[in-house]
């Protein structure tokens, strides 16, 4: 039920899933997809994974690594650390807020 | 097909400097994935996504060629594209089975052939005054006799059709008074007579005997064709002289001419096999198909031979030149043969499309020969540019008289109904091809307007533009 309520696929926030799986340490593509499977149930489908690859790469949130092999690695930046801070402290905010409110919705 | 092929295949809709960046390591991820329908999804809107993204989307500007062979091809498919659509669209007129010199419609049609006779009369000139020009020193005199003899020969050659004129049509002594008054259609007369020698021939040919005379020999429609030759064959003479150019113009040329005589050997072949099943009523529907397949075996062996260019064959290509030499020598036999008693049957199927078509694809032929040599003289490009604008606007000028012609020839038709064959009448199917014809005529004449205004640009542009290379992203070239 967790799986089908989360893995909303490319209108997830793959970027946020993707920073959180790399907060962990540097990974390439494939260990990413599984990496955020593992802690997330959502399955990122290869096309929307470098999409969003693509878009952090360009605001610096993460960078690639030197690799000798095909897959190359790439490992979170201090800015996107950051983001990821600030990114969690407000999902933070609106889950405790969330969860405040809804006993209350309920009781009434 | 297997999944994982799908998926590479896929991975090549992503722009150029996105693959250059990122194709090996999503290979690399998709090996190890399991691809299913939706990973192919997937992929298909992350290709999307990624031409939306402005540092991976290809720079180019609208109708964006920066090298004149691609503006010059683009306007030459437009440009046959369009003059086939038009020409579709005056054989899908009301008039068309009772095509007399009668008819103001056909009076008006041909005030529309004069203005595309001197647009190519103009063109061709411009062309070869500007390469003898450029042609330095003593060689230009060397090369002036070609010149003279080729001029010669365009203005002597209608004349070689004089002979004596049939009898004209009951339709032709008895014209309309209140047509003949018009305008446009005094203008025309006033053309024709000052030019005797472009006088229309009637012809009585095989399939139409239970017609009356049909003017199928109409000497405005060779006059270009053999400018277009002559002109064509002097281009040949000039540019085979300079060294550098040896092996390459001489190929462009029977490029060129293997457009134009496999267009036209193709369209009489399917013409030859479908008219005795179908009838003519069919041929003339089935025009635009023909006008389409002509064109894709034209550009077919254009590719062929460009891909040829690249290696040492030259001398395979030179016999292949001369036979369509030799094929274009047969159909000037056949139209001087029409003058004469041998007028029926094939011979006049071939004269009629010989010189109904051929004009056609010899134009852009001509042209596309000019501009892909424009990468050796930019002043060569940019007079072809204008030769092709001046065709531009001669084949606007032609529609725009097309288009006044439709409500003349319903005033014909009231006139002469018995002229004209039902098949036409109250057919959805010929006004939904009409409609058709005028659209695609229309877009196609936009773009091959486009090209040219891009070609415009691009000659205007101090040095040659350089393509993005692949892999480049917007900001390596800014930073460049």
């Amino acid at each position: 039920m967790r799986k089908k309520v989360l893995d909303l696929g490319r209108f997830s926030d793959p970027s946020l899933l993707i920073l959180a799986s790399l907060a962990a340490g540097p990974k390439h593509g494939y260990a990413m997809m599984e990496d955020i499977f593992q802690f997330s149930g959502t399955r990122l489908e290869p096309g929307t994974l470098y999409g969003a690859i693509t878009r952090l790469e360009q605001r610096g949130w993460i960078e690639a690594l030197e690799s000798e092999d095909r897959r190359r690695p790439y490992q979170i930046t201090a800015a996107g650390a950051t983001a990821l801070r600030e990114q969690l402290a407000t999902w933070n905010r609106v889950i405790t807020t969330g969860l405040q409110r809804l006993p209350a919705n309920e009781a009434g | 097909m297997k999944p994982m092929l799908w998926a590479t295949w896929l991975l090549r809709c992503y722009p150029r400097a996105w693959r250059a960046r990122y194709e090996q390591e999503m290979l690399a991820l998709l090996e190890q994935h399991t691809v299913t329908l939706a990973t192919l999804l997937d992929l298909l809107l992350g290709a999307l996504e990624a031409h939306l993204d402005p540092n991976y989307r290809t720079v180019r500007p609208f109708f964006g060629f920066t090298d004149l062979r691609s503006i010059a091809i683009t306007f030459v498919c437009a440009f046959t594209l369009a003059f086939f659509n038009m020409t579709t669209w005056t054989g899908l007129h009301p008039a068309v089975v009772g095509d007399v010199a009668g008819f103001l419609y056909t009076r008006l049609s041909d005030l529309g052939s004069v203005v595309m006779f001197l647009a190519a009369l103009f063109s061709n000139l411009l062309v070869v005054g500007m390469l003898v020009k450029e042609v330095q020193g003593s060689r230009r005199k060397q090369l002036l006799w070609p010149a003279v003899c080729c001029l010669v020969l365009f203005f002597a050659a209608p004349l070689l059709f004089i002979g004596p004129r049939p009898t004209p049509h009951p339709l032709l002594r008895n014209p309309s008074p209140q047509l003949s008054a018009a305008l446009l259609t005094r203008a025309s007369q006033i053309y024709i007579a000052v030019l005797p020698f472009y006088k229309m021939i009637p012809v009585t040919i095989a399939p139409l005997q239970d017609q009356p005379s049909v003017y199928l020999g109409n000497l405005l429609h060779l006059a270009p064709f053999l400018s277009v030759l002559l002109s064509s064959l002097f281009i040949v003479l000039v540019t085979a002289r300079k060294t550098s150019m040896k092996p390459r113009l001489p190929v462009l040329w029977i490029t060129g001419v293997e457009v134009v005589v496999f267009s036209l050997g193709f369209y009489l072949f399917l013409g030859s096999i479908l008219e005795p099943v179908l009838g003519l009523q069919a041929i003339v529907y089935l025009r635009p198909f023909y006008a389409c397949l002509c064109l894709l075996v034209g550009l077919f062996m254009t590719l062929i031979i460009r891909k040829m260019m690249s290696k040492p064959r030259f001398s395979a290509l030179w016999l292949i030149g001369l036979l369509c030499l030799i094929v274009s020598g047969f159909c000037l036999v056949v139209v001087f043969l029409l003058v004469g008693p041998v007028s029926r049957g094939l011979i006049g199927w071939i004269v009629y499309y010989g010189l109904d078509i051929l004009p056609y694809f010899a134009w852009p032929a001509t042209m596309v020969l000019v501009l892909l040599t424009s990468e050796v003289s930019r002043s060569k490009g940019r007079l072809a540019l204008i030769c092709a604008s001046a065709l531009a606007l001669a084949m606007l000028l032609y529609m725009a008289t097309q288009l006044v012609t439709l409500p003349s020839s319903l005033y014909d038709i009231q006139l002469y109904p018995h002229m004209i064959t039902a098949w036409w009448t109250g057919s959805g199917a010929f006004l939904t091809t009409l409609t058709i014809n005028a659209l695609v005529t229309m877009v196609e004449v936009g773009i091959a307007i486009a090209m040219l205004i891009r070609g415009f640009i691009v000659l205007k542009t101090p040095t040659a533009p350089v393509t993005p290379q692949a892999g480049q992203t917007l900001t390596q070239r800014v930073q460049e």
